[in-house]
């Protein structure tokens, strides 16, 4: 009772304080926004005052946000390029500084303008904040002292992070850099080896080709020595003469570059032995020196071969050699590219949510219930396809469960493939997928599943196939010739079992053992469907006939406890809070969450002097800052308003968690969402039956008068100009948090009081009736002045409840000869206002079977307000009073009507009363047969043509009518008159079709 | 009980066709179609046709016999206050009615048709 009147109270503070809000933004006192200043809006959270959007604004004009209200209009304006969230939030970046000050200079020429004087307060007030947003939402932070906002703190670590990864690129570009140096002394080797074996047997090819051919093989040995140290990178000092060696070389052209390397050795003649002098390609003369054979063969025939060989057959030797280090060094290039590629890969390339998938039923996280049910429902296909145990349907001839196909529904990442997976696998299944990346026409996907599922697997070792298809939701509802997708599982599911009854009865009859050239398809393996949402529309037959499963997700103890064992497999350190905090982010994915420790494990790793806590934390503030694990889950619009209601110290509420985390949490869970306006409509049609504690009423006074005005403002701005409704949109989450933060109660919706919002809805339906309702009204109404002067919406605030007054005189009785006096003059003015309102009262039964008389159309509901039912009536209500209308009304409209058919005669003209009406009918139809001479002369006479009327050309000379030239006066009216006796008349032929209707004709008009 | 008297003179009858028409017969004249009215003219085929002739078009239509002839009749005298001397003068007895359900053509001279075409 209490809280009853506490609610009521509030109510009526609300409505008083709307009133003075609707009166105009200006009424409003402009002290507050002049009041309290950016000190003021820090202060918000601390002093557990709500923060108005005046403090926000205050905040916003000394940032001087890009946002004005236009003066003209009343309307919102986001200034060009206004600045988004995250530009907010990396505010201490100079060019935004740069912007602002630019943004600051255009509003200041703004408000030197004269018509802005005018509303200085306005101005003031609507030329939104930037940081106070991110104020609100740090305010504890700032508050207690802590220092720095996160934000920055983030920008710097992303910045750290960057930096650090640049460095690990130039290091292992250096370390390439370094093979390939390595490699190309090593070639240098082999030329000197290739070249000395060229030297002493050019003459046989063979002996070439395998001098080649192991000058290849060498290489490659060096290449998979310098892989392995590649593969273990080591941390290393970064050499100057390794960067710049690096760019230099290719700037060289090969050959210069080989003669260099050569002039170096080979420039002089040796000192001692003998030699061979060659001139290379570029001039330079080259000494090799000879040196003992490899072999003894060669070595034998070397002198004689020596002594043979000239100059020209040496150059040529040198010159064949050239091309083939040439071709050696393109080759050894090619190799260094791939050697690149492969070094920048990591050791293990699988996730390791492939890598420690569950392949056991025991190794299975998902909740054991789910499990069990999936085992027991596989348990039942036993029957049908190990030929093992009763099966569960016996009406069926193969033995199969009532429902064949299971559908595993949930969100993604909670192991649900891996359950199909797993299960099917115990049960001693092959599993076959259909994935989404599938081709998935009906027709082709009826015939894997056919083969699937009536097959004997035959390939894979004789066991039977399973059918898994995944992400079945995603199936395109396209309707192929044999109809969409899921409707064919459909059919194959259930078409089968009326089938199969039919054949067993046809199979006792005829003794035929099978049924197999049948044409109906059988399912005679399980199917398992997999879905994230159970409820998408392409799911809605298989909803009906699969035996369906919602996979609940491990429990976060569970999940932290198996990414324990995780990174105890992968020996990475790992705190246990650090687990379950991980765990609890991504909502007990086990995807997301091991992607997460995966990625955190491939980070650089802390220093070696770091303690384990230090570790942790660094983890953590990897996990919450760079986003890891967050997920961008859609949450039940129920869950956001238990959110927004519930405090952030509340019981259930994880532990540690701040004020300001907890309004951050929202604000990004109401963006994901995007459901602003449904959310501040359930917020608001609620929020007086939340149990929080405001006394005074302040608090949700300027609740309402403040932020739910601000969130209208924004809302109806972003409607008007959809262009801007992108740059607003990021304001409306903090309406919402202003409702958290002035209304929200330890018990959250605990109460249950909580009703979906229907009030908007309710109204848009009750409005859309009545503007209908206005219109037809208009509609009817044969005043045309009238009628133009009015519209729906003036009809229903000015017209629609004065007009009901004249609609509801007060008429006596029901008898119309007992009418008197006053009573009768309004009787029969409801009688014309009715008619020309087009208005009639119509009979019919009302819900208990008696007859009334209806109002059509039925303005009476214009102004149907609650409460004023009884108090004002809309014409005479009863029966009997209401008839006697009717029947005056019907018997005027016969009257009119057969005036009107009077009039169409022509016979009528002459009464008494229609005399006026008939020179006019006269006149009018003069009008039309010649214009001229009516309007010349209206008392009938016919003058002279011109005589009155003389029509001029441009130059103001008379114009001169021809036939009127050639024709006398007399015989043009004579024409004129026999035009007007002898009318047209035509015969319309109406084709292609007999309308078959007889029109009834009045004997008079024959005669 | 009142008694209707119908009178039948055969001098007095006068001539009236029925007339079916796939379409309607309007006119721009505003009283509408009414009173003896010339605007066509129907002749009578010896082959049991009719046709109808408006300005320049020509709708050939069919005789048909009325399963139930009609009586055009007048009424005479005033009814209000007695109904002794009401009484109700045959016109005409139409047997039979003109059927046009052809699509209307265009009445083309002799000599226009006998042009040779090029």
């Amino acid at each position: 009772m209490d809280s009853q009147n506490g609610s009521n109270l509030r109510q009526a503070l609300l409505t008083s304080s709307l009133g003075a809000m609707i009166r105009g933004p200006a009424a409003d006192p402009a002290d507050t926004a002049a009041g309290s200043g950016a000190q003021g809006a820090l202060n918000l959270l601390g002093s557990r005052a709500a923060p108005t959007p005046h403090d926000l604004l205050a905040v916003a004009q000394a940032q001087t946000f890009p946002l004005a209200l236009d003066d003209d209009q009343d309307t919102l304006t986001l200034l060009p390029n206004a600045l988004s969230d995250s530009d907010l939030e990396a505010d201490d970046d100079a060019e935004d500084d740069s912007y602002l000050a630019s943004e600051f200079l255009n509003a200041q020429a703004m408000d030197a303008h004269p018509e802005h004087a005018e509303y200085p307060e306005k101005t003031s007030q609507f030329s939104i904040f930037a940081d106070a947003c991110v104020v609100m939402a740090d305010g504890d932070e700032e508050e207690g002292g802590g220092g720095g906002g996160e934000p920055r703190l983030v920008a710097r670590d992303a910045a750290a992070q960057a930096y650090e990864h640049r460095l690990d690129a130039e290091q292992q570009g250096r370390e390439v850099a370094n093979i390939i140096k390595r490699r190309e002394v090593a070639a240098a080797a082999e030329h000197e080896g290739l070249l000395a074996r060229h030297k002493l047997a050019v003459v046989t090819p063979q002996e070439r080709f395998a001098a080649y051919k192991a000058a290849m093989a060498r290489p490659a040995a060096a290449e998979e020595e310098d892989s392995v140290a590649v593969q273990a990178p080591k941390r290393q000092k970064v050499d100057e003469g390794g960067m710049a060696a690096r760019p230099a070389a290719p700037e060289r052209p090969r050959d210069t570059r080989l003669a260099a390397r050569f002039a170096g050795r080979y420039a002089l003649p040796p000192e001692t032995g003998e030699y061979v002098a060659a001139r290379t390609a570029a001039g330079t003369t080259l000494f090799f020196p000879l040196r003992a054979p490899p072999e003894p063969s060669a070595s034998a025939s070397l002198p004689s071969a020596l002594g043979r060989m000239s100059m020209a057959q040496a150059n040529r030797v040198v010159g064949e050699i050239e091309q083939e280090i040439a071709t050696r060094e393109s080759l050894l290039d090619h190799a260094h590219d791939s050697l690149a590629k492969l070094t920048l890969q990591p050791a293990d390339t699988r996730l390791w949510a492939e890598k420690y998938r569950a392949r056991a039923y025991v190794d299975l996280v998902s909740s054991e219930r789910t499990n069990r049910a999936v085992m027991e429902w596989l348990n039942a296909w036993d029957a049908c396809v190990f030929r093992r145990g009763a099966g569960a349907d016996t009406q069926d001839r193969w033995k199969r469960p009532l429902r064949r196909i299971l559908l595993l529904s949930g969100p993604p990442g909670l192991g649900k493939t891996t359950l199909a997976h797993v299960a099917a696998r115990q049960k001693g299944y092959d599993v076959v997928e259909i994935n989404a990346s599938d081709e998935r026409t009906a027709a082709k996907v009826r015939d894997r599943v056919l083969g699937v599922t009536q097959t004997q697997g035959v390939a894979m070792r004789g066991r039977p196939q399973l059918l898994v298809i995944d992400e079945i939701d995603g199936a395109s509802g396209a309707v192929s010739a044999q109809g969409d997708f899921v409707s064919m599982l459909v059919k194959l599911a259930t078409a089968t079992s009326d089938a199969g009854e039919g054949e067993g009865q046809g199979q006792a009859k005829d003794g035929r053992p099978k049924g197999r050239k049948k044409p109906q398809a059988q399912l005679l393996r399980p199917i398992i469907c997999i879905c994230n949402n159970v409820y998408a529309p392409v799911l809605r037959p298989l909803r009906q006939i699969a035996q369906c499963y919602h996979v609940q997700g491990p429990t976060a103890a569970r999940l932290a406890q198996r990414l324990q064992d995780v990174c105890a497999l992968e020996q990475l350190p790992c705190d246990p809070w650090v687990l379950a905090d991980l765990a609890r982010s991504t909502e007990c994915d086990v995807r997301a969450s091991l992607n997460a420790l995966q990625l955190m494990a491939n980070r650089p790793a802390p220093a070696a002097g770091a303690t384990a806590a230090a570790a942790a934390a660094a983890a953590a503030s990897a996990l919450g800052t760079a986003g890891v694990g967050g997920k961008d889950v859609q949450r039940s619009l129920f869950a956001l308003w238990a959110q927004i209601f519930t405090r952030a110290d509340a019981p259930g509420q994880p532990r540690q968690q701040t004020a300001a985390e907890y309004a951050r949490a929202l604000v990004a869970a109401v963006r994901v969402s995007g459901e602003h306006e449904r959310l501040l409509q359930g917020c608001w049609e609620n929020y007086l039956l939340m149990d929080f504690r405001d006394l005074t009423h302040t608090r949700v006074s300027d609740l309402c008068t403040q932020w739910l005005c601000f969130a209208d403002l924004m809302d109806a701005a972003g409607r008007r100009n959809p262009q801007q409704a992108h740059g607003l949109h990021s304001y409306l989450e903090y309406p919402l948090l202003a409702v958290h933060l002035t209304c929200s109660s330890p018990l959250g919706l605990a109460r249950g009081a909580f009703v979906y919002p229907a009030a908007d809805y309710a109204a848009h339906q009750a409005r859309t009736a009545r503007v209908a309702l206005a219109q037809s009204l208009l509609a009817g109404c044969a005043h045309v002045r009238m009628r133009s002067s009015l519209t729906a919406s003036t009809v229903c605030s000015e017209f629609a409840d004065l007009f009901l007054q004249v609609l509801s005189p007060a008429v006596s009785t029901a008898n119309r000869h007992l009418l008197r006096g006053r009573e009768l003059e309004q009787a029969e003015r409801l009688v014309d206002v009715m008619a020309a309102w087009g208005l009639r009262l119509v009979q019919a039964k009302d819900a208990e079977g008696q007859y009334v008389y209806r109002v059509e159309p039925p303005v009476d509901r214009l102004a149907g307000f609650v409460g004023r039912k009884s108090a004002r009536r809309v014409m005479p209500l009863r029966y009997a009073v209401r008839q006697m209308l009717a029947q005056e009304m019907e018997r005027r409209r016969v009257r009119s009507a057969a005036d009107r058919g009077e009039d169409q005669a022509g016979v009528g003209g002459m009464k008494d009363g229609n005399a006026a009406e008939a020179a006019k009918r006269e006149y009018l139809g003069r009008l039309f047969a010649d214009p001229l001479a009516a309007v010349g002369c209206p008392s009938g006479e016919l003058p002279d043509a011109g005589a009155a009327f003389v029509t001029k050309d441009f130059f103001g000379r008379p114009v001169v009518k021809k036939q009127q030239s050639k024709t006398s006066p007399a015989t043009s009216a004579q024409t004129m008159q026999k035009q007007q006796q002898q009318p047209k008349a035509w015969f319309h032929f109406f084709e292609g079709f007999s309308n078959a209707v007889r029109k009834p004709t009045r004997m008079s008009e024959l005669l | 009980m009142s008694q209707i008297d119908i009178q039948y003179r055969k001098s007095e009858q006068r001539e009236f066709c029925l007339i079916e028409t796939q379409g309607s017969l309007e006119t721009d004249k505003p009283g509408g179609l009414r009173g003896q009215q010339r605007f066509a003219a129907i002749e009578r085929q010896p082959d049991g046709k009719v046709i109808m002739k408006i300005g320049v078009h020509r709708v050939v239509g069919s005789v048909v016999p009325l399963k139930k002839p009609l009586a055009v009749m007048v009424k005479e005298g005033q009814a209000e206050d007695s109904s002794s001397d009401l009484t109700y003068k045959i016109q005409a007895i139409i047997k039979e009615k003109f059927i046009f359900k052809l699509r209307p053509v265009v009445d083309l001279q002799q000599e226009i048709l006998k042009l040779p075409t090029v």
